[in-house]
């Protein structure tokens, strides 16, 4: 077989085991999976015998052909109708056959060739129709049998016309007189119902049994019109050659037509898989959105978090005393925080807040874990979930589990936000920190309550080198102006701070916004719904290229 | 016959007609409706109403499989050329009729076979185009016939052109006598015998005819098949005819087709027939059969308005099912009765100072809550949930049944699309159609109107909170006792207070201290009670389940199964109702 032929297959056999929500694929399933099972049945039997059929309605003649071309009486034949009950098969012998029920004769002279009579296809006895339907799934070949009174009877049209294409089919006239034949009529119809037909014999086959049989009445070879050459079509025209061509063609009908059933599914699918994509697209863009607005108004929006973080980050490097001041500061202003994680047994939670204050600094003290998600948000989520599941619905494809979904979203959510909290906002916090307690900054904090530190001292040294001990009131003085100058940089400083988280927390939202926006936050499971059916649609769009 | 019987059929036929009409919106329903009454449709059209009048005239028409030599035999019978013979199959596809001058000019007027189309024919070739309407009549004037006969040369029953089936039939229905043209291949053929079978039953009188027969032994073959026949079309001695297969293949056509098992030649048989009697039975016949047939028609009319309501009444329980699904919070209205009932059961001096407390509340409430939040912000570095306001819940409430509705919706699309094709056309434009987003925002508004607390459970809330106060005399007193303690110690700490103060500091304890009382008392009442407080709102839910479950049919229902209900409505209503009163008195006449 092509290869093509053989990839199709396989493309089919695939297919034919889908068990994806893709409803109308899903239906077509059971007529796909017997078309790929004969396609493998006629695979395998390329090599062997020819099949042929003899079809067509009570009485036109096709066990009189049948005992004509075999020279002897195989079937039987009868003036009344109908007269074959059962299929009567003629083969080589040695040939397999596993036909139950069916009448077999095994001294066949025609080597290569299986020729089957069938019951009739159009009369009341309903079951020798189907009995010949069973034939028709076997054969290879049909030779169509009719007489001027049968040609065009819809009950033997009927049976034919499934298999266009999946069978080589041939005609052939019976009981030919002199008058006028019906081939040009009958030739007409045909292709114009999309038959194609290779071969058309019109013969007597009566007269040639009477010249063959013992005791028959002799018939010149004229009267038996085109039964020759019907004769030596079966005989020597079907080479191996022949039958593999018609076998190949055959099977390739039948895959055609199983590809061109697949694609017409596909074509009406495909645009629906399209939108459902941007749907889903769409709904993880408003997803974002509503997460975006829902963390920035609440975690980046409290200023207070930030100048915790910035003002613990800088506590743990100040240096000189502005630095340790600060420090001392941080330790006391903390203190309420920082309780509730030194007395668990108090049933005090820690707060989302304080969790995120901690991820900001580096020293972790909690688990990675914000699980922001509020029941705002997952309302959302469930909203936006059940609208794609209608449109899936009406796309034609079952309905995915909806509570399914929930959970991955939030742990997506929640590792995007831990990662921009302790990646970029973290170093943002970080490197505020840093500013402010690099050596300039502390040298330049430190100099004037250094300076005024060793003023009074100088002073202090200076009058009692001069005999004066100064009192407490020079002490006091000079305290409360140290301590004016401490407070004021104090002040100074902490209002640095805070600016610079100011501008680290809003440096930060936009890393937020480029975090939460990144595409596939949420509806993973929509998503691989969505990609897997475009895989089986690309999958069956192949087979057109392939059936080209 | 008789003219009240004319009159029932006539009216029949009127009904049929409104019947027809008034599903013409609905065009596959009607066709799944009207399927397999091609029978019954065609007696009443072409043999019962026409009928009426009877005119005397036998009406015999040559019929069978293709190519068996129909026309071959009309000729003969005529004794000349006039229906064209051809060699290829379904060459015969409008109705030929030959008659004499008097019933060729009935036929021309429409007179002979109602409802079909006369025209004259102008060659004979046009018998054989399929391009005039199927309900074309070719007739032709042939004066070798008497009166009391008309001939007719029909297309086939059994080739791929389906046309001609249906020519064929409407012909059969019009006709009194079929000669059925047989041949060794076709006399046992499925759509020749089922054919000649429902002519029989329907009392046409049916002639086998063996064409081109074998001569031999006397036509023993022949005779054989007729009998097969004959058996299997149900016919018992029916007279029938042969000709032998070189017969008819001389161009002489005025030749008598001689008998098989018959008195006569055909020809002279047709004419020997009474035809007045036959065309009694025949019509009495047909009466029947389409009297018996109808009725079963009426009858599963019937049958499908149930299965429609059935249908109904699933998407119904549907929506019925969704509306259970929701789960009503109970919003401000619905906490407000307790509180009511609490103020009422206080004695007059804490409800005085509860209603001073309430007030207070009502100014300092919003400040403490901006305090605490903002303690609570600094300090414990709390940002996230606040509590859920009444906005909140009620966007709480839309989301759930904008859910509600789509879910509903979803589910029905598979389910709509699995009914059979008929019935799911009803429904399916609507679905296709329908804007979910609109149809939801209907259902919110209906459900979440202003008034979330109806008079009816407003009582029922009071009455059992009622029973509940009387039922527990002791929690009661409990309760009371704790709402006194609460309202009274705020003032017996002020008091003292006082003294100290000269004043200050008293009016803002007694200020904190009467709604705070009220809040704990409620609160008490909420959680140590709370299945009572279920029992309570069990009815509010109902009723707001129930309100869903109203709008979701307004809303959803009616608009999607509008079609549906409509079809039922007139399978039940009038349409229906006329058939079956005119049926019934058809029926009378048997
Ligand atoms: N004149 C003539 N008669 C034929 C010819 N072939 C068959 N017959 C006759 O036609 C009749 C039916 O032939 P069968 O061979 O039994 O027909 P069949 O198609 O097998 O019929 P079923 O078994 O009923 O389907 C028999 O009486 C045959 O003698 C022919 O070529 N010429
Ligand atoms: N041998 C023989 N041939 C006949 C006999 N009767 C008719 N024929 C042939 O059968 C063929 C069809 O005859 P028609 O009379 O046209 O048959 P029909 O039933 O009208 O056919 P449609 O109108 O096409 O359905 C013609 O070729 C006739 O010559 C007969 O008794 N013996
Ligand atoms: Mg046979
Ligand atoms: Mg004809």
């Amino acid at each position: 077989m092509p290869e093509a032929f053989v990839r199709s297959l396989r493309t089919l056999e695939a297919l034919a085991g889908y068990a994806g929500p893709w409803k109308a694929l899903r239906d077509e399933l059971p007529l796909l999976q017997a078309r790929v099972e004969e396609l493998k049945a006629r695979e395998k039997r390329l090599d062997g015998v020819l099949v042929v059929a003899l079809v067509g309605g009570s009485g036109v003649g096709k066990s009189t052909l049948l005992n004509a071309i075999a020279g002897d009486t195989i079937a039987e034949t009868s003036e009344m109708r109908p007269c074959t009950r059962v299929p009567v098969v003629y083969h080589p012998p040695g040939t397999r056959l596993q036909w139950e029920g069916w009448k077999c004769v095994s001294r066949s002279a025609l080597e290569n060739l299986v020729l089957i009579d069938t019951p009739d296809s159009d009369t009341i006895v309903h079951e020798h129709r189907d009995r010949t339907q069973q034939v028709l799934v076997e054969c290879d070949l049909i030779l169509i049998c009719a007489t001027a009174e049968k040609y065009l009877d819809e009950a033997t049209w009927s049976l034919l016309r499934p298999l266009q294409g999946q069978r080589a089919m041939v005609c052939v006239e019976t009981k030919a007189t002199p008058q006028d034949g019906i081939k040009e009529d009958w030739l007409r119809r045909l292709a114009a119902n999309g038959f194609e037909i290779n071969h058309y014999f019109r013969v007597n086959a009566l007269k040639w049994l009477d010249a063959r049989l013992p005791g028959g009445r002799s018939a010149a070879v004229e009267e038996t019109y085109d039964f020759p050459k019907l004769d030596h079509y079966l005989r020597h025209e079907l080479s191996r050659e022949r039958i593999l061509r018609i076998k190949r063609s055959n099977a390739a009908g039948l895959l055609v037509r199983a590809a061109e059933r697949l694609l017409e599914i596909n074509a009406t699918a495909r645009a629906t898989f399209d939108t459902l994509d941007e749907e889903i697209a769409q709904a993880d863009k408003a997803i974002a959105r509503e997460c975006f607005e829902h963390v920035r108004a609440r975690l980046f929006a409290e200023t207070h978090l930030w100048a915790f973080a910035v003002g613990r980050e800088t506590s743990l490097r100040a240096k000189g005393i502005i630095g340790a001041t600060w420090r001392l500061i941080e330790a006391v202003r903390s203190l309420p925080v920082r309780l509730p994680g030194w007395l668990p047994w108090f049933g005090l939670n820690q707060s989302s807040g304080k969790r995120t204050a901690d991820l900001l600094g580096t020293d972790v003290l909690v688990d990675g874990d914000l699980h922001l998600i509020s029941d705002l948000i997952a309302a959302s989520y469930r909203s936006h979930q059940s609208e794609l599941a209608y449109h899936a619905a009406r796309a034609g494809l079952d309905s995915p589990q909806l509570d399914a979904g929930l959970n991955a979203f939030d742990d997506e959510l929640n590792a995007r936000l831990v990662r921009v909290i302790t990646g970029p906002a973290r170093e943002r916090v970080q490197r505020a920190a840093r500013y402010l307690t690099n050596w300039p900054v502390t040298v330049l904090f430190d100099a004037l309550p250094l300076a005024f530190l060793l003023y009074s001292a100088y002073i202090i040294l200076f009058e009692y080198w001069k005999g004066i001990i100064l009192g407490g009131g020079f002490i006091i003085h000079s305290a409360t102006v140290f301590f004016i100058i401490l407070g004021a940089e104090l002040f100074l400083y902490s209002f640095l701070a805070r600016a610079l988280a100011w501008v680290a927390r809003r440096r930060s939202v936009q890393d937020l916004r480029a975090a939460l926006y990144a595409p596939g936050l949420s509806f993973k499971a929509e998503r691989k719904m969505v990609e897997d059916l475009r895989a089986v649609s690309e999958k069956i769009e192949s087979l057109q290229s392939l059936i080209d | 016959m008789d003219e009240t019987l004319g009159n029932a059929l006539v009216e029949f036929h009127r009904a049929l007609e409104g019947f027809q009409r008034s599903f013409e919106p609905f065009p596959l329903i009607a066709a799944h409706l009207l399927e397999h009454t091609g029978g019954w449709r065609k007696q009443l059209a072409f043999k019962l109403l026409p009928h009426l009048g009877g005119n005397g005239c036998l009406i015999a028409a040559v019929a069978g499989g293709t190519n068996t030599g129909k026309s071959t035999v009309f000729n003969l019978l005529l004794g000349e050329d006039v229906s064209p013979v051809r060699t290829t199959a379904a060459a015969t596809c409008r109705p030929l009729l030959a008659a004499n001058a008097l019933r060729a000019e009935q036929g021309l007027a429409g007179e002979l076979l109602a409802n079909l189309v006369p025209q004259p024919l102008e060659s004979a070739e046009e018998v054989l185009s399929q391009e005039a309407p199927e309900a074309t009549l070719y007739i032709i004037e042939k004066n070798s016939l008497p009166d009391r006969l008309v001939l007719l040369d029909i297309p086939d029953v059994d080739s791929i052109v389906l046309d001609n089936w249906e020519v064929a039939r409407n012909i059969q229905a019009a006709g009194d006598v079929l000669i059925a043209v047989l041949t060794g291949e076709k006399y046992k053929d499925e759509k020749v015998v089922s054919f000649f079978r429902a002519a029989a039953a329907s009392g046409r009188v049916v002639l086998p005819l063996m064409n081109k027969a074998n001569p031999g032994r006397e036509f023993a073959v022949a005779r054989a098949q007729v009998q097969d026949f004959c058996t299997d079309t149900g016919l018992i001695d029916a007279p029938s005819f042969v000709i032998a297969h070189d017969f008819a293949l001389a161009d002489d056509f005025a030749r008598p087709i001689p008998a098989l098992n018959a008195p006569a030649d055909l020809r002279s048989y047709l004419e020997s027939l009474d035809v007045e009697p036959i065309k009694r039975h025949v019509f009495q016949q047909s009466l029947q059969d389409f009297v018996s047939q109808s009725g079963d028609f009426i009858a599963r009319l019937a049958e499908q308005s149930g299965e429609l309501d059935g249908l109904l009444r699933d998407m119904s329980q549907r929506a019925g099912h969704y509306a259970a699904k929701y789960d009503p919070e109970p919003d401000a209205s619905v906490g407000k009765l307790l509180h009511t009932f609490i103020r009422s059961k206080r004695g007059p001096l804490s409800r005085t100072l509860g209603q001073i407390g309430a007030i207070t509340n009502a100014v300092v409430a919003p400040v403490g809550r901006m305090a605490s939040r903002a303690i609570r912000g600094r300090l414990l570095m709390e940002t996230g949930n606040v509590p859920a306001e009444e906005r909140d819940i009620r966007a709480h409430h839309e989301q759930q049944i904008i859910m509600q509705t789509r879910d509903l919706v979803r589910e029905f699309i598979p389910y709509v699309r699995a009914l059979p094709k008929p019935v799911a056309a009803l429904i399916e434009p609507a679905l296709d159609v329908i804007d979910i987003d609109g149809t939801a925002q209907s259902i919110i508004d209906e459900t979440l109107r202003g008034d979330s607390v109806s008079d009816s459970f407003r009582a029922h809330a009071e009455a059992k909170l009622e029973e509940w106060w009387s039922d527990h005399k002791v929690r009661r007193q409990v309760l009371i006792e704790i709402d006194a303690l609460l309202m009274f110690t705020p003032t017996a700490i002020a008091l003292p207070l006082a003294m100290f103060t000269g004043g200050v500091g008293v009016p803002e304890v007694m200020a904190l201290g009467g709604p705070l009382a009220g809040e704990f008392f409620s609160r008490i009442m909420e959680q140590q009670f709370a299945d009572q407080w279920f029992d309570l709102l069990a009815p509010w839910r109902k009723e707001q389940q129930a309100r869903l479950q109203t709008s979701f049919e307004n809303n959803l229902i009616i608009p999607l199964m509008g079609d549906m209900a409509e079809v039922k409505r007139m399978l039940d209503g009038e349409p229906t109702a006329a058939l079956r009163r005119s049926h019934e008195a058809c029926q009378k006449h048997l």
